[in-house]
C-alpha cells in the first residue's frame, strides 16, 4: 500500500554496538505516507533502537536509511529529518526537561526558528487541541505520569511532523489516559510506528503490524486479520500458511 | 517534590516584575552583607520585615525557615563570644566572654536574619523557572542558566531514584547499621544514582537533539514593568541611601 510515496525505508541495515551481537540484523523496512504501523516483539528484539536509528540518536554501522528517498547518512541530514520526523520516548522524564508546559512544548517550534510570539500560539494551539488547556503554566515535575505523557505528546506535535516514533506510548498509563492516546491517535492525519507490548491497542491504532525478533521482522500482516488470528490461536508468530490472513 | 511554598501568592511583592525583584534583592543582600553598625543594620532589618509583611506570606512558614538558619546561629553563640579576643566582660573559670565576640555574633545574628528575609520576599516569591528566565534577561552565562533549571527539573526524579533504591533495599530486609555491608551499600545507591543520572542525561540530550535542539536556549519570557515597580524600586534606594547614611555618615553608634 502506498508503495508510490515512501516517507522512510531502511535498506539492509545493521546495528551493532562493538563486537557484540546484531541489535538491528540485516532489516529492511518501509513507511509510506499516512502508514500507521505497529511494532511488537520481546525486550531486546530491537524495536527501541530501530527507532533510535530513524531519528540518528544512533548511527547505523551499515546500510543504508531513505527519507523521501534520499539518503540520510550525515548528522546534518539527520538535523533535517527531525523536523519532519517525531520521537515519543518511553519515559516522559527524559522527554520534558523544561521547568513549565508552555515552554517544553514551545521548545520545538522555537528551535524551528519561530519568533517567541508565533511559539507560544503554535504551543497554545496544540495544548488545545489535546484537551490540555489550562496546563501552559503547570511545573512539569509537578504532573502525573499521564499528564506528563500527554504533554510530552504535544511537544512534538507542536513541530507539525510528517511522521511519529512512539515508543510505547500507553506503558504505565491507566485506563482513560490510554483510551485519549488511543483517540488522538485516531484522528492524526500522518505517518506512524508504534512500538508497544499491547497488541490489542496496536490492533485499534494501526494498519500494518510487524514482528520483530533478534534484530529482524520475522511477521507481518494486516492489523485487523492479524490480531483475530493471534487471539484465534497463540502460535500464530510461527510462519504457517493460513487461508484467510495473510501472514506468511 | 519542590513545594516552593513562598512563590505562591498574589500580593503586591509577588506582583512585582522580578527583574525589578532582583536587582532589589542584589542591591538589599550586598549592602546587608558589609555593614557593621547596629543602626544601620536595625534599620535594614525593619525595611525588609516591612517588605515582608507587605508580601503576606504566612509567618508561620517565614518563623519555620527562620528556626532553621538560626538553629546553625545558636552553635557560633556557643563557640565565638569565648573564643574571639578582646575586652573580657564575663569570667566563669576558665571561660571568658568577650565584648568584641558578642558584638559579632550578635552583628551577624541580624544580618544573617536580615538576609534571609530579603531572599525570602525578593528571590523566593518567584519560582525558579522565572528566575531562570529573569538571569537570562541579565545576559548570565547559558551554562549556569541551564545548570539551575535543569537543576530545579530534575532534582525531584533524582529523589524519586532515590527512594526507589532505598525502598528496593527495604523490601529485602535491608537495616543501615555501622558496619561494613551498610558503607557498601550506601556507595552502590551513590553508584547506581550517577549511572541513571548519566544515562537520563544522555537520553535528555538525545530527546532535545530530537526536537532540533542546536545548542541555543530560546526565551518564551516577556518582561512588563509598571509603574508599581518604578515605585518600589525608588523607595528601595531611597532606603538604601539612608541606610548607607546610618553606616557610613557621622552617626556614632
Amino acid at each position: 500500500m502506498g508503495k508510490h510515496h515512501p516517507l522512510i525505508q531502511l535498506e539492509n541495515v545493521h546495528f551493532s554496538y562493538g563486537n557484540q551481537t546484531p541489535i538491528i540484523n540485516d532489516l529492511n523496512f518501509e513507511l509510506s505516507k499516512n502508514q500507521k504501523i505497529g511494532l511488537i516483539g520481546d525486550n531486546g528484539s530491537g524495536k527501541t533502537t530501530l527507532l533510535h536509528l530513524l531519528t540518528g540518536i544512533v548511527k547505523t554501522t551499515s546500510g543504508i536509511i531513505r527519507f523521501r528517498k534520499e539518503i540520510i547518512e550525515t548528522e546534518r541530514d539527520f538535523q533535517m529529518l527531525r523536523k519532519d520526523v517525531g520521537l515519543l520516548f518511553q519515559n516522559s522524564d527524559d522527554q520534558l526537561f523544561c521547568p513549565t508546559v508552555l515552554e517544553d512544548v514551545a521548545f520545538g517550534p522555537l528551535n524551528l526558528g519561530l519568533s517567541a510570539e508565533k511559539a507560544k500560539i503554535r504551543a497554545m494551539e496544540t495544548l488545545e487541541y489535546l484537551n490540555l488547556q489550562g496546563y501552559e503554566d503547570r511545573i512539569i515535575h509537578q504532573l502525573s505520569g499521564g499528564e506528563k505523557k500527554l504533554v510530552a505528546l504535544a511537544t512534538i506535535l507542536a513541530m507539525k511532523p510528517q511522521v511519529l516514533l512512539l515508543d510505547e506510548p500507553t506503558t504505565g498509563l491507566d485506563e482513560s489516559t490510554r483510551i485519549r492516546i488511543s483517540d488522538i491517535f485516531k484522528n492524526l492525519e500522518l505517518s506512524y510506528i508504534i512500538v508497544s507490548h499491547e497488541f490489542d491497542f496496536l490492533a485499534a491504532n494501526t494498519d500494518m503490524i510487524y514482528g520483530m525478533k533478534n534484530g529482524k521482522i520475522n511477521y507481518h500482516g494486516k492489523s485487523d486479520t492479524l490480531h483475530s488470528h493471534i487471539h484465534s490461536h497463540p502460535v500464530g508468530e510461527v510462519p504457517h500458511k493460513h487461508s484467510h490472513t495473510q501472514v506468511d | 517534590m519542590i513545594a516552593e511554598t513562598f512563590a505562591n501568592g498574589s500580593s503586591l511583592i509577588h506582583k512585582l516584575d522580578p527583574r525589578f525583584k532582583i536587582v532589589t534583592g542584589v542591591l538589599l543582600s550586598s549592602l546587608a552583607a558589609i555593614l557593621n553598625h547596629y543602626i544601620a543594620i536595625s534599620y535594614m532589618l525593619m525595611l525588609v520585615i516591612l517588605v515582608t509583611t507587605i508580601s503576606k506570606i504566612p509567618v508561620v512558614s517565614i518563623i519555620r525557615r527562620l528556626l532553621i538558619v538560626n538553629g546553625f546561629i545558636g552553635f557560633l553563640w556557643l563557640i565565638i563570644p569565648f573564643t574571639h579576643p578582646g575586652t573580657i566582660v564575663y569570667q566563669l573559670g576558665f571561660l571568658r566572654v568577650t565584648f568584641e565576640g558578642l558584638h559579632f555574633v550578635a552583628l551577624i545574628t541580624l544580618k544573617t536574619n536580615a538576609l534571609i528575609l530579603i531572599f525570602i520576599t525578593h528571590f523566593s516569591s518567584s519560582n525558579v523557572a522565572t528566575i531562570g528566565h529573569t538571569l537570562q534577561y541579565f545576559k548570565l552565562p547559558a551554562k549556569f542558566i541551564s545548570l539551575l533549571l535543569f537543576t530545579y527539573r530534575y532534582i525531584d526524579v533524582m529523589a524519586q531514584e532515590y527512594s526507589r533504591l532505598v525502598r528496593a533495599a527495604k523490601v529485602r530486609c535491608f537495616k543501615p547499621g555501622t558496619n561494613f555491608h551498610t558503607y557498601r551499600t550506601y556507595a552502590y545507591f551513590v553508584g547506581m544514582l550517577i549511572i541513571n543520572a548519566t544515562n537520563r542525561g544522555e537520553k535528555i540530550h538525545h530527546a532535545m537533539k530530537c526536537r532540533c535542539f542546536n545548542g541555543k536556549y530560546y526565551s518564551l519570557q516577556t518582561f512588563k514593568s509598571a509603574n508599581t515597580d518604578w515605585f518600589y524600586i525608588t523607595i528601595i534606594l531611597i532606603n538604601i541611601l539612608v541606610i548607607g547614611g546610618l553606616e557610613w555618615g557621622n552617626i556614632t553608634p
